[in-house]
């Protein structure tokens, strides 16, 4: 008898989470598959092989041989782990005026248009891109040192360009501007680490405050089903009040409402202003086609 | 030979013959003699028809329904115990956490149809309320806003006749199961005939009339003074001034009414089970098994974590 009552609990059971179990299996299988396929994508490492090994030209020549060496392996392990190429450039030419257009072949005399140019052109003619050598997945940073044109410009291509917009442009640039002066290095490998934190961005990262969420939603989610399974479905009252009375309802002998008196007060009604808000908006993009045709995000700031 | 609820008449289970009557003497209050084994049945204080445990038919104790123990009326069982089962299982099939055996078909079996003695009570009333009512009504104008209370003096007179009002006449059942039992429709009532109670159990009552008088006295109040309080609806407020509930005369008499039991045993704890016999309305709470709640309340958790975890892996994989 308990055995067959055991075994009645357990066909119960597996019947009552039958879908559950289904759902959890498929997702168990498909997330360990994917997740295998994933590290072995991962290991496989870049596709694009033409490109250059080099990530720092330092033309200017504002960085010691430690600080090239230091920002090499830098790139080296955010290139792996965010699969996107970082370029640095430095250089010090004039990139405005008449002057530079006739000397350097520029198409333009404006700051802005050259030095995005450049950075373009620089990484198309290198063919730079973690997955391919043509609108591949990085960025370039270009930084200018000659006196009274000084700036960088930064110029994205491939996911990086779709995962930042015109404000997170600016923010990476900012954030390359605090060490522009005092530490050109630091301010590189800041260009480096905002341009990743962005690509994160995209991507779910379970955190501790995911856990703790996916915690108390869980728990809470069990609780309303323990709480609504564990109901006493206690019987109620369903006796009428008319339901032993004689005909199903009372003989009124005598009815009266007579009236006494009224009142009446008033009250003025406070009536308030309304205000309206504001608001602000953020553009995308700074997308435009570089010399070779490719597709390019950025933008930049002068100093 | 026993009532059938299904065919509503007396019915032989084994020759399926209807209509016969069969009544057994007691020998001595705690004894009765089989009539159809001849063995001797033990049976309680108040029993009126049992089982016997040798042979399972069931047997009426003459000397316990007649003379002041003569019912007047009796409402035969309408549901059979098929129908019950039927019910209590569509009512408890949400409760996951009762143990695995509780709407089992063996123990469902155990159900036992029982016709529990009750008094039912007649009065006539004349009840009366006098109050002053308040009547509200507000309105704008331009910025101004306005509220009229308008006062009235409310009065009503009703008669009220108050029909069979039901309280048990039986210690063994609770009194507050036996009031959420009801409501019975009395036009199935009929004039007692012993072989009614034949295939069930029963009880002679075991209280007197004017002891139970009380409860079906506070029922009729109750009743009768929200039937006041619906004469006098629409007030936005009434207060009252005085309220009088006059029983002009009054008179009861004795009535059995159907009740399956089931009693359900769980870890050494009773969980009693009743349905009424003929509106199949179920008063019982079921139990609940810690193990089982533990189990599923944890698979679900399990699941759930699973998925949340999973889910979002997977998606930024692809």
């Amino acid at each position: 008898m308990d055995k067959e009552l055991k075994r009645e609990a357990k066909k119960q059971y597996l019947h009552y989470f039958r879908f559950w179990f289904i759902v959890v299996g498929v997702l168990l299988v498909l997330t360990v598959g994917t997740g295998i396929w994933h590290a072995l994508k991962k290991e496989t490492g870049r596709a694009n092989t033409t490109a250059p090994t080099e990530r720092v030209y330092d033309y200017a020549d504002i960085l010691t041989d430690e600080e090239e060496e230091k920002l090499r392996e830098y790139i080296a392990r955010k290139e792996a782990e965010v699969q996107a190429d970082f370029v640095i450039l430095t250089f010090s030419q004039p990139v405005e005026g008449q002057e530079a257009k006739e000397q350097y072949g520029y198409d333009s005399t404006d700051w802005e248009h050259n030095m995005m140019n450049i950075a373009d052109d620089f990484w198309d003619v290198n063919g730079y891109g973690f997955n391919k050598n043509f609108e591949g997945d990085g960025s370039i940073l270009i930084d200018n040192r000659y006196q009274g044109q000084r700036g960088e410009w930064l110029s994205t291509s491939g996911k990086v360009e779709d995962a930042l917009g015109t404000y997170d442009v600016e923010n990476v640039l900012y954030a390359v501007d605090t060490y522009y002066d005092s530490d050109p290095c630091r301010a590189y490998m800041r260009y480096i680490d905002k341009v990743c934190s962005y690509l994160d961005r995209g991507s779910i990262q379970l955190g501790p405050g995911y856990y703790l969420g996916a915690l108390i939603i869980s728990v809470i989610v069990t609780l309303v089903y323990a709480t609504s399974h564990l109901g006493k479905n206690r019987a109620k009252d369903t006796v009428a009040v008319n339901a032993y009375v004689n005909g199903g309802k009372p003989m009124l002998r005598n009815k009266g409402d007579d009236f006494i008196r009224k009142n009446v007060v008033s009250r003025r009604i406070e009536t308030s202003s309304g205000s309206s808000g504001g608001g602000h908006s953020s553009g995308g993009g700074g997308h435009h086609v570089s010399h070779s045709g490719a597709s390019h995000g950025g933008g930049g700031h002068r100093h | 030979m026993v009532y059938s609820p299904e065919k509503h008449t007396m019915f032989c289970p084994f020759c399926e013959s209807e209509k016969s009557e069969e009544l057994a003497n007691g020998t001595s209050p705690e004894m009765a003699v089989c009539p159809n084994c001849g063995g001797e049945v033990p049976v309680e204080e108040h029993t009126s028809a049992t089982q016997c445990p040798y042979c399972d038919s069931y047997l009426i104790l003459n000397e316990r329904v007649e003379g002041e123990y003569t019912p007047k009326l009796i409402l035969p069982f309408q549901l059979g115990k098929e129908t019950c089962k039927k019910s209590i299982r569509e009512k408890f099939k949400k409760n996951l956490f009762a143990p695995t055996d509780f709407l089992s078909e063996v123990r469902l079996n155990g159900m036992q149809g029982v016709y529990v003695p009750y008094w039912l009570y007649n009065y006539n009333t004349h009840c009366s309320f006098r109050g002053e009512g308040t009547k509200v009504r507000s309105w704008r104008s331009g910025n101004m806003e306005y509220t009229e209370t308008s006062y009235y003096a409310v009065n009503r007179d009703l008669d009220i006749g108050f029909d069979k009002i039901p309280a048990d006449a039986s210690e063994a059942m609770p009194d507050h199961v036996m009031d959420l039992m009801e409501p019975y429709n009395y036009g199935q009532l009929i004039d007692f005939k012993p072989e009614y109670m034949s295939g069930f159990y029963a009880e002679k009552y075991n209280m007197p009339s004017d002891a139970m008088e009380p409860r079906a006295r506070k029922k009729m109040n109750e009743d009768a003074q929200a039937l006041l309080k619906e004469s006098y609806a629409g007030y936005s407020s009434v207060k009252v001034i005085s309220q009088d509930i006059q029983i002009l005369d009054s008179d009861a008499s004795y009535g059995l009414l159907p009740v399956w039991k089931y009693m359900y045993t769980y870890n050494g704890q009773e969980y009693p089970f009743y349905v009424n016999g003929q509106t199949g309305k179920i008063v019982g709470e079921a139990p609940t098994s810690k193990k089982k709640a533990l189990a599923y309340i944890g698979t679900l958790w399990g699941c759930l974590m699973a998925i949340l975890i999973m889910a979002p892996l997977l998606v930024s994989w692809l």
